[in-house]
């Protein structure tokens, strides 16, 4: 899939402007960035949610599942139904056997087979986005965004979860793109995003690449100096936002892959 | 088709505790409506005007109630689900026929205290008993309400607005009744899209009021006549249909909103 949104404006508020970005099959991208700098703005032009000027291709609008960063779930339901429900409806194709069998299957892939006939409200913050994960497997999507989905979980259940959706990533040849601001499993994905505000309060992209060359690029030894480095004065940052861009427009204008 | 049974149901599967909470609330309150009005009524005019227009009011009360907050309490994962893979038609469709039933075991129950509580001549207007009458009376009352009640939840976006909103929605039908006082010219048209006219006066006309007054002294709005009553039933249901088709509108355009 190539994004290629040379503007986004909310009314006469310039959001976004000069995002390209590859997102390869098979591969995992975390989107991290300063607050106000148009991550969610991002995925809202991706699932269609959201004009703009530009243009993105090679993939099909169908072939999207968005995973939101609350499991949108009915919690009276348990998980086994929850999937079958969504394997159910999003194809006339299926046999209800075979909706019952993919819900098993996907049931066993997140990990949730103890859980399986238990209400969803009666699981764990980590379980339900699990289940809200398997929700949008089931409906066989090449392409997943999932929005901060591991906001408010404790480290390890984030990792847990975050690597679950990598591995189903690449086993699955699928694409996924990750919201974030869950800095401490960055070298786990295959690329990272970093969308900064510039000196015009514009989202811009300060950094795509792999992550291991990110400590390099920003001349730091902490992937939250990064963040640091990027975030306005009046955010107690450094301010360096707008060097970070021109940086990177330059390495992308000579082609270096970062 | 088979979206929309598959979608009644996952409604079923998790949600016929709401069914009989509705139910057993509408059944509550129309039982104390009618132990507050029983005195005189169908004895004499003003008694039995004043009963069935409380009774009416229980019905679009209980009605609006059923599924005014039914899209809002579920609107966390509908609203997901409507944008990824349930039709707007058949959510819209499922729920009408799951409030189908619900207002058929109101109306079923409504009748059962009706009669429990009130001497009313048995003689029908359109049925050969009266009592099927009040009950397909009172199904259209509470269908057309629901219907009412499900476009304006699917409008609103908050269970506090809701709260606003039912009030609005209950004085609007109290005044365009033509119970309280009579509407000049312009309200008279307004009333016409409200289930308190129509319901009022199908109800008027199946417990024949006019017959409680001297001969000449009756009103063209309570005529004790089949065709009356049926016409009554026909703006009813055509309310129902005009709900319908409105919460469906509503739905898709905000399903698929596009910010600027």
């Amino acid at each position: 899939m190539i994004v290629d949104i040379n503007e986004k404006y909310y009314g006469s508020r310039l959001a976004l402007s000069n995002i390209h970005l590859v997102f390869n099959r098979g591969e995992s991208t975390l989107i991290i960035g300063t607050s106000g700098a148009g991550k969610s703005t991002l995925i809202k032009s991706i699932i269609g949610k959201t004009k703009y000027q530009g243009f993105i291709r090679d993939y099909r609008p169908e072939d999207i599942g968005y995973i939101p960063q609350f499991p949108a779930l009915n919690v009276m339901e348990n998980s086994q139904d929850a999937l079958y429900w969504s394997a159910l409806f999003s194809s006339k194709y299926r046999s209800r056997k075979i909706c019952r069998q993919m819900a098993g299957y996907y049931i066993d892939m997140m990990g949730l087979s103890g859980e399986k006939d238990h209400q969803i409200k009666s699981l764990s913050g980590g379980q339900k986005q699990r289940v809200s994960i398997a929700k949008e497997l089931i409906r066989m999507k090449g392409i997943l965004i999932a929005d901060e989905i591991d906001t408010g979980l404790d480290a390890g259940v984030s990792r847990g979860l975050i690597g679950t959706l990598i591995k189903i990533t690449r086993a699955e040849n699928k694409t996924t793109v990750i919201i974030s601001h869950n800095l401490s499993n960055i070298e786990m994905y295959d690329r990272v995003v970093v969308l900064v505000r510039d000196s015009g309060k514009t989202g811009r992209i300060a950094y795509s690449g792999r992550p291991q060359n990110m400590k390099r690029f920003f001349d730091t030894d902490d992937y939250v100096d990064i963040l640091v480095k990027l975030n306005s004065v009046e955010e107690n940052g450094l301010g360096q936002a707008d060097y970070y861009i021109g940086k990177y427009e330059a390495f992308r204008k000579a082609g270096q892959i970062l | 088709m088979k979206y929309i049974f598959d979608y009644i149901a996952r409604w079923f599967s998790t949600n016929v505790r709401i069914l009989l909470f509705n139910t057993g609330i509408a059944a509550f309150i129309l039982s104390l409506t009618c132990f507050a009005v029983k005195n005189g009524v169908f004895e004499e005019f003003g008694a039995t005007k004043a009963c069935i227009f409380s009774v009416l009011m229980c019905n679009i009360w209980s009605g609006i109630f059923n599924s005014v907050g039914l899209f809002c309490s579920e609107r966390d994962y509908i609203l997901d689900d409507l944008t990824k893979f349930l039709p707007v038609r058949t959510y819209v469709m499922g729920n009408v026929i799951i409030q189908l039933l619900q207002c058929l075991l109101e109306a079923v129950m409504s009748a059962c205290i009706f009669k429990l509580f009130f001497a009313y001549d048995k003689t029908g207007v359109v049925f050969g008993n009266s009592t099927f009458d009040y009950l397909l009376t009172f199904f259209l009352v509470l269908l057309s309400a629901d219907m009412l009640g499900l476009l304006v939840g699917m409008m609103i976006t908050g269970i506090n607005s809701i709260m606003s909103a039912i009030p609005i929605l209950l004085v609007a039908q109290l005044l365009f009744s033509g119970c309280l006082f009579e509407l000049n010219d312009v309200l008279d048209k307004i009333a016409y899209i409200t289930t308190a006219k129509w319901g009022f006066y199908a109800l008027g006309s199946i417990a024949d009021l006019n017959g409680f007054l001297p001969p000449g002294a009756g009103s063209a709005i309570f005529s004790h006549e089949a065709d009356y009553v049926l016409y009554c039933w026909r703006y009813l249901g055509l309310l129902s249909l005009l709900f319908i088709l409105l919460s469906g509108m509503v739905l898709y355009f905000r399903i698929n909103r596009m910010e600027g």
